[in-house]
């Protein structure tokens, strides 16, 4: 955070924030602190270690042994709930999401091969990268073909409010393009297309691919190289 | 013997996996259970408690970051909000709260990653906790395990609002201050 107040609210937050990593906040007071650590990534690292070692309090509590039966009764519950929402594996949904991106690379090397059959012959990379919200929290993943076909495809798991955000590839000299926007419903969401801006033959991705807001708030980013700042 | 990590089987879970899931709750089970019957202090509410956290640990297992933490730390705290929502409810009256912190019983099933952990982040923690001031040491508890207030912890020990939040924030401070000083020692 920056200006002539800083200081001054990064002390009030300090001392709120063991309360805010406890979950004793609420109404105004608890509001109040998200806005600042929204805009003040120290008082926000600050936060995240109060929060980690809120995580570990539990463990000081003494292990019981479960009434009888416990683990069965626990597994059917928890058996009966997979069977009403089976998840596909982890395996199966890395595979279908690299069947899209697959599918974008088939079809345009396909475009190409009809439109310039002597520029085809030059294989695309694929690079992949998570995407990161700003409490580092794990919000995605995006992937994208790089060499001749330039494509990129997003895939959003959760953790980004329903909406419809601006997908930018930002260079290393932190210079961003915009490459479209994808809707989110239920923290869920996809896109593919295709990367604009890229110099057609090279290997080298953007430094960073992100989600931006209406008021140009980034709300998650994935990590392809450095970006100058 | 080749023992299972924590994350493998939190993987199996995710996918929906029947023998990764019985697994995971078998692992598990005595530290939920423990976590939940400390707290609620009550047998058939903790089998409750203890059942929603694994149901809700499948629920939001493709959530887990494992930067932010061990498997262990978030299922534990998925019970202990579930158990401080249930005390809640409840508006029981704590007449000794420092009561819930026994030492651990020895004996069930850990995990490799898990061995490691107890043997320093638990272990300090639970000295820490025996070294803080009584006062201070029941206002943590109120807070972290039975998910008092401030103005609530003022209350109940008549005590002025600012002192309540000085002791909660005064005790936090002291075990955050035993976890980095030890990380920083074994590092």
């Amino acid at each position: 955070m920056t200006g002539p107040n800083a200081t001054n609210d990064c002390a009030v937050m300090a001392d709120r924030l063991p309360e805010l990593a406890l979950g004793l906040l609420g109404g105004a007071e608890r509001a109040e602190v998200l806005d600042h650590l929204d805009r003040c990534s120290t008082c926000r690292e600050a936060s995240a270690d109060w929060a980690a070692t809120v995580d570990v309090l539990p463990g000081v509590l003494a292990e019981a042994e479960p009434p009888a039966g416990f683990a069965s009764r626990a597994f059917e519950r928890v058996h009966a709930d997979q069977d009403r929402e089976p998840r596909r594996s982890l395996t199966r949904r890395l595979l279908s999401v690299a069947a899209i991106v697959a599918f974008v690379m088939i079809g345009t090397l396909a475009a190409v091969r009809i439109i310039d059959a002597r520029s085809s012959d030059t294989p695309s990379t694929v690079r992949s990268a998570q995407m990161v919200g700003h409490t580092g929290r794990h919000a995605g993943d995006v992937f994208m073909t790089l060499g001749h076909e330039q494509y990129v495809f997003l895939d959003v798991d959760y953790g980004v409010q329903t909406g419809t955000y601006r997908i930018e590839a930002v260079d290393a000299a932190n210079q961003p393009t915009v490459l479209g926007t994808v809707n989110i419903t239920g923290g869920h969401g996809a896109w593919a297309g295709e990367l604009a801006g890229g110099k057609r033959g090279s290997r080298e991705p953007p430094a960073m691919v992100r989600l931006v807001d209406s008021n140009g708030k980034v709300l998650c980013s994935a990590q392809f190289g450095a970006v100058a700042s | 013997m080749w023992v299972v990590s924590d994350d493998a089987l939190l993987d199996g879970l995710a996918t929906g996996d029947p023998d990764a899931t019985a697994a995971f709750i078998e692992r598990f089970q005595r530290r939920v259970f423990g976590v939940a019957l400390r707290i609620v202090d009550d047998t058939r509410l903790a089998e409750d408690v203890a059942q929603e956290t694994f149901l809700r640990a499948w629920q939001r297992s493709t959530g887990f970051d494992p930067r932010r933490g061990t498997v262990s730390a978030w299922l534990l705290t998925i019970a202990r909000n579930l158990a401080i929502d249930t005390v809640r409810l409840r508006r029981v009256v704590i007449v000794d709260p420092v009561e819930i912190l026994a030492r651990p019983e020895s004996g069930g099933e850990r995990g490799p990653d898990d061995l490691a952990v107890l043997s320093s982040d638990t272990e300090r923690l639970h000295v820490a906790m025996a070294d803080l001031p009584s006062e201070q040491c029941r206002a943590l508890v109120l807070a972290a395990f039975f998910g008092r207030t401030a103005r609530e912890i003022a209350e109940s020990e008549s005590i002025p609002l600012g002192t309540a939040k000085t002791r909660i924030r005064t005790a936090m401070t002291r075990l955050r201050a035993a976890l980095v000083d030890d990380t920083e020692a074994s590092g």
